[in-house]
Formats: C-alpha cells, sequence, structure tokens
C-alpha cells in the first residue's frame, strides 16, 4: 500500500499505476502529482472510453482509499449531492414534542459530497469521483465552488462542514457541454487522448493477460487504423479491451472478416460506423495491418 | 536563489506571452504555477511542460497555441525578450502636446452643439415615429425584409423586440416551493412545523419549468443575403433574453457564432460575427455543413432536449446525395427541427427542388420568415 507522503517523484506514480494496469503517460502521471501536492481537483476531459473514470478507482487501489462516486445528471441537486434531512424522523420528533434538536447531525443524512469531507480517520479520507460534471447543469456547478475551493459545505440549519483533510477530487468530463471557467480555475486539467501505439499495446497486454502478443499488435494496429477513417463514434481503449476479450474467449488467433462479423459489435456502437467498415473498409485496413506488423517484425 | 528567482521571473514572462496570445489566465494559476514548479525536479523537460499545462490550461483547443509558446520561449527565451520590448509601450519619451485653451474651449463649445443637435434630432424623430400611421406601421408588418432599406430593417428589429416572448416551456427535475401543487413538500412542511410549534402545516413543491433550449443554424448563402442581418438580430436578441441558445451560421462552412452574440450591444455583436465568419454571401453546401455539424457538434448541442431552427431557403449547391442521410441523423439528435424559409413568401410555393424535398421529410413545422409578421407568428404562436 502507497502512501501519499511516500510519493516524492513523478515515476513512483507511473510505476505504481501500472502495477495494476494502468499505463499513464509523463502528463498525466504529472497531473496526479500535483493533484496530490497541492491538495487540487484534477479535471479530465476526454472521449468516452479513454480511462477517465479507471483513473479514479486505480488511485483508490493503490492509495488503499475508499473511492467515493457522484454519477452527475441534469436536475442533481444537494439532496442528492450533499445531505438530506431525515424527514420521517424529523416528523415523528415533532409528533412528540421534541423541536428543540430538529436539525442536528443525528436527522443529517449524508451524501456522497458531505461524506467526502465529514470523515475523522486518516484511513477513511477518501477519493472523490465526480463523474461526467458536463451532464450537471449549471446550478450544481455553482454548488461545487464552495467545496473545491475551500473544502467545506454550507448547511444552512447548521453551519459550515470543513474538511478534515481535502479529499483527493477527480473531476470527469465528455466536452458534451463547456464546464464553466469558474469550477475550471479551481482545478488542474488534463485532457486524456487516445493512446499512441505503444501506450495502448502496454494497456492491452496487462488488461487481458491471456492474449498473445502477436494477436494483440493486429489488434492494436487494426484499432489505429480504424480511428483514421471518419466514424461517428470512434472506438476507446475501452472498446480496444473488450474486443480483444471477445476475442480471445472466442479462440480466435488471428483477425481476418470472419472474425470481424462476429465480433465488430464490441468494437464500434454505432450502425452507421459498423456498416461503413464492413463495406470497403475492412479488407483495405487488414492487408494494411499485415504489411505494418511484418515490417516490425522484419526490425 | 537567484536562479530559482530568475526562473520564476522568466515563467512569470511566459504567463504574460500566452495571455497576449489569447489564453485566458487568473492569478491565481499563475500563482499555483508557480508552487507546482517549486516543487518539481525541473530539470526534466517534461516535467515542466506538463507542470505548467496542468495550471494554466483548462482547455484543449489552447494546447496547440501553448505548445507554441513554449517551444518559441523556452528554446531561446532572449529573442522573444527583444520581442517584448519592441512590442512594450514607450512610456515618458515623449511630452504631451500642451493644450490650446482656445482650442479646448472651441471643441467643447461644438461637442455641446452637437449634443443638442443630437437631442433635437431625437425629438424629431419620436414625434415623427408617434405621427407614423397605423396603415404605414401595417405596411411595414408585411414588407418583405428582401425589399426593406437600411432605415426600414433598423425600425423592423425595433418591431420584432415586442413580440419576444417566449412561452414555450419544459418541465425540468429541479423543485421549488409551491402552495397551489397536489405535491407535498417534506422539506418546506418540516420548516414550517418547527415555526409553528410542532403544528403540522403541510407544505407543498411544483418542478420548475424552463424554456426549451434553442439551436439555430442560418444559411448565410448569396440567396440569403438580403435575410441574413435580420435573422442575427432575432438570434442576438433570443440570446439575450434566454441565456440557452446556440447559434450557427453555414455557407460554405459551418461556424459556431454563439459566444459573438453575448455581448448586449447588437450593433458590437454583429461586427465581430462579420469579422469571423468569412463565408457571407457564398455558395451554399448544406449537405457538408449539416455533416460537420453532426460529427462535431450535435453530441454537445442536443444535451438538454433542445430545438432545432434551421433558416434556410433549402436550396443547395453540394453534391446533395448525402443530405438524406445527414438530415436522417440529425433527426435523432432533436425530436424538434423547425424550418423557417423565406421562399414561402411566394403563396403558390411548391416544393419541387430536391433538397427542399428531401429536408422536408426531417422537419416538423414548415414556417414563413421573409417579414415581421412571419416573425411574430413564430416568436408568438411557435417558440
Amino acid at each position: 500500500m502507497l502512501k501519499i507522503k511516500q510519493v516524492n517523484n513523478i515515476d513512483t506514480i507511473t510505476s505504481n499505476l501500472s502495477k495494476i494496469g494502468y499505463i499513464s503517460n509523463i502528463g498525466l502521471s504529472t497531473s496526479i502529482y500535483l493533484m496530490l501536492k497541492l491538495s487540487k481537483p484534477l479535471l479530465l476531459e476526454g472521449e468516452a472510453g479513454v480511462g477517465k473514470t479507471d483513473l479514479a478507482k486505480s488511485l483508490s487501489k493503490i492509495f488503499n482509499k475508499p473511492l467515493i462516486r457522484l454519477q452527475c445528471y441534469e436536475g442533481l441537486d444537494m439532496s442528492s449531492a450533499a445531505y438530506e434531512w431525515n424527514f420521517a424522523a424529523q416528523m415523528i420528533s415533532i409528533q412528540k414534542g421534541e423541536t428543540e434538536n430538529i436539525y442536528s447531525k443525528k436527522f443529517l443524512q449524508e451524501r456522497p459530497l458531505l461524506k467526502s469531507i465529514s470523515q475523522e480517520k486518516q484511513e477513511e479520507f477518501p477519493i472523490l469521483l465526480i463523474d461526467e460534471i458536463d451532464r450537471a447543469d449549471p446550478p450544481f456547478e455553482a454548488f461545487l465552488l464552495e467545496l473545491l475551493s475551500d473544502w467545506q459545505i454550507t448547511i444552512p440549519e447548521i453551519g459550515t462542514i470543513k474538511a478534515k483533510e481535502p479529499p483527493i477530487v477527480i473531476i470527469t468530463s465528455n466536452r458534451t457541454r463547456e464546464v464553466h471557467d469558474a469550477l475550471k480555475r479551481r482545478c488542474l486539467y488534463h485532457f486524456v487522448d487516445y493512446p499512441d501505439v505503444d501506450q495502448e499495446l502496454k494497456i492491452l497486454l496487462s488488461r487481458v493477460p491471456k492474449i498473445n502478443e502477436e494477436l494483440s499488435k493486429s489488434i492494436i494496429y487494426f484499432v489505429k487504423e480504424i480511428r483514421k477513417i471518419e466514424l461517428f463514434k470512434q472506438p476507446g481503449i475501452a472498446e480496444t479491451i473488450d474486443w480483444a476479450q471477445a476475442i480471445v474467449e472466442l479462440n480466435y488467433i488471428t483477425i481476418n472478416p470472419e472474425v470481424l462479423e462476429s465480433t465488430i459489435g464490441t468494437l464500434l456502437k454505432n450502425q452507421d460506423d459498423i456498416k461503413k467498415l464492413k463495406d470497403s473498409e475492412a479488407s483495405k485496413i487488414l492487408s494494411t495491418i499485415q504489411a505494418e506488423i511484418s515490417l516490425i517484425n522484419r526490425k | 536563489m537567484d536562479d530559482e528567482n530568475k526562473l520564476l521571473e522568466n515563467i512569470l514572462q511566459f504567463i504574460r506571452l500566452l495571455r497576449k496570445s489569447g489564453i485566458k489566465i487568473g492569478n491565481q494559476s499563475s500563482i499555483d504555477a508557480l508552487d507546482s514548479i517549486k516543487i518539481l525536479n525541473i530539470g526534466n523537460r517534461n516535467e515542466f511542460y506538463w507542470a505548467l499545462h496542468s495550471n494554466l490550461i483548462n482547455r484543449n483547443e489552447d494546447t496547440e497555441v501553448f505548445d507554441q509558446c513554449f517551444y518559441l520561449f523556452w528554446q531561446n527565451p532572449k529573442i522573444l525578450q527583444q520581442m517584448f520590448n519592441l512590442l512594450l509601450p514607450q512610456i515618458g519619451t515623449q511630452k504631451a502636446p500642451k493644450a490650446d485653451k482656445k482650442q479646448l474651449k472651441r471643441i467643447s463649445d461644438n461637442i455641446q452643439k452637437q449634443n443638442k443637435d443630437i437631442e433635437k434630432e431625437k425629438k424629431d424623430e419620436i414625434l415623427f415615429d408617434a405621427q407614423m400611421s397605423w396603415s404605414n406601421k401595417s405596411a411595414l408588418n408585411l414588407k418583405d425584409f428582401e425589399m426593406m432599406s437600411l432605415d426600414e430593417i433598423q425600425q423592423a428589429e425595433k418591431e420584432i423586440k415586442k413580440y419576444l416572448n417566449i412561452t414555450k416551456t419544459q418541465i425540468s427535475r429541479r423543485w421549488k416551493r409551491y402552495d397551489y401543487s397536489s405535491k407535498i413538500s417534506s422539506k418546506y412542511t418540516i420548516k414550517k412545523s418547527v415555526k409553528n410549534y410542532g403544528i403540522i402545516n403541510l407544505a407543498f413543491k411544483e418542478q420548475v419549468k424552463k424554456v426549451r433550449p434553442l439551436v439555430i443554424l442560418i444559411d448565410i448563402s448569396g440567396s440569403m443575403e438580403s435575410y441574413s442581418r435580420i435573422m442575427l438580430f432575432l438570434s442576438h436578441i433570443l440570446i439575450q433574453h434566454h441565456k440557452n441558445v446556440e447559434v450557427f451560421t453555414f455557407g460554405t462552412k459551418l461556424t459556431r457564432i454563439t459566444q459573438f452574440l453575448k455581448n448586449k450591444d447588437v450593433d458590437f455583436s454583429l461586427d465581430k460575427v462579420g469579422k469571423v465568419v468569412n463565408d457571407w454571401a457564398a455558395g451554399t453546401k448544406i449537405t457538408s455543413s449539416i455533416k460537420d455539424f453532426n460529427f462535431n457538434w450535435s453530441r454537445r448541442m442536443f444535451t438538454q432536449n433542445q430545438r432545432l431552427l434551421l433558416i434556410s431557403d433549402g436550396l443547395e449547391r453540394d453534391d446533395n446525395q448525402n443530405l438524406d442521410f445527414e438530415f436522417n441523423r440529425l433527426s435523432l439528435f432533436t425530436n424538434n427541427i423547425i424550418w423557417l424559409n423565406p421562399l414561402l413568401r411566394y403563396e403558390k410555393f411548391e416544393p419541387k427542388v430536391k433538397s427542399i424535398k428531401t429536408i422536408l421529410k426531417y422537419v416538423d413545422k414548415f414556417i414563413p420568415i421573409h417579414n415581421i409578421n412571419s416573425i411574430k407568428n413564430l416568436l408568438v404562436n411557435i417558440m
């Protein structure tokens, strides 16, 4: 188990993440390092399936910290995100005539955001994942500003609850809309792009242990060529891993039109893209990657 | 220590360079960038780059400019320093000319006279306006924008503002207190009860209604030239009135202009749009523009049940084999497409052109947009 105080350089982050199968590049590792040292939230933007949410899960594993996840959606409000009062218990208390402490912590139900700042013990200080912030609406973003700058939440009936230690906060966005500048300026920023061939190969080998290197190269080069085509939904790393797992489970040892026919649904998720690939592109790409791989093997 | 101070000074210069290049960087971000450098091993160029990047950049689009500045600056800062010196204004090298008192008085008198003239003109104008007959006004409402002079267009813009009253709303997932609803609010009931010494008085809530967001695509090709200004004006007032509006122009390419219409001054906004958009009154490539929109914008624009206003005559010069495909895809993102077409000014208009027939298949409402009355109908009855 790694402790945050033991992290003295960026390489420690990279090596510990790769031990559990998350391959990080220098840019992302630097941002993570600064997030830990400066106690600032980290905003990760990027296409779906590039590993933004997975990073939070991986950090939770390497630091052995609980992961508190808040999935954002339009209309998300304080009662779902931060806290809610136990109305039933309060009602009973009122019926009994006990109205004095009706707004005390006894009746306060913690939701993810309040939970993330109200832990007492060191080992309970969590990693907070605010997932897909672009799905939430502007009023919710405004509510986050106090939390992300001062690590506190103000509850009108009780007062301000401040974190003993700022949680590690990762915010993800798929860029379906622009996140407000006021939120962005409180965060470190990193755009998670599709990985290069070497990095994606390492990811595949660590996530799909049963796969052999030859097949994984074919898969990676095929996906690389597909990403050059104008597709409506480019395959992300998650889709590459799913596709590789499907091929392995079906005991295929190479990629050919038959394999594509039966497994393409794990790689491409749009019918028009699948049709485009099947129509003309698949055979062209297969011959291209075969040539490329044999060239590399000769080297 | 001196080296460290020099480095921090260079970083501040670098931040100034980024700001001059158009990247917005706040003071806190600058401070955080300096703090980051202090805790890193600055001997590693990559780590240095990423430490600055993660603090100073918060939009992926700015990365290219950042990369160019980083390469230029940290490659050879001396060259850039010289450039900086050239750019800085020469302070205190010239004495301001002594003001001629008589000249100043003359200028001041002229300005005052000008102001009085302008006020008199305005009064005359108002008087003239008030005397404008009812028949003149109704004639203006019916007059096609294509036939209007600049003065008439400006008058039309004033008229249009009066009808801005978008009423079509949709229910959101947020709740607000409303005692005439039938849904009980536990939260407000408890609050009320505490105030009433334990006597439970029910409080109620209802779902907040919000104006349905809008995406506007404006055709600015040659055939739509006479309508472009008034359509942009309409978009401007819609943005001012209701924040959740996105606006694009298309002719030979698609351009997003929402951010340029946010200024309250309409002339300032339209002037900015004029500078940014560079395919005014050119050909029409509807297919490629819609394709560009589908690929790059539709997933970002249609996240909250937006309606689409398409303002175009539908006359396509592009190869329209894929027009059907692209509009089909577009219709999957939004369930309400309103097509505003100035060709409907002709009473006997029939959609015979292939592109118009294709688009019509995916449209929910097909209405004219050639005069004030048609805009009034749009704002009052449809929006």
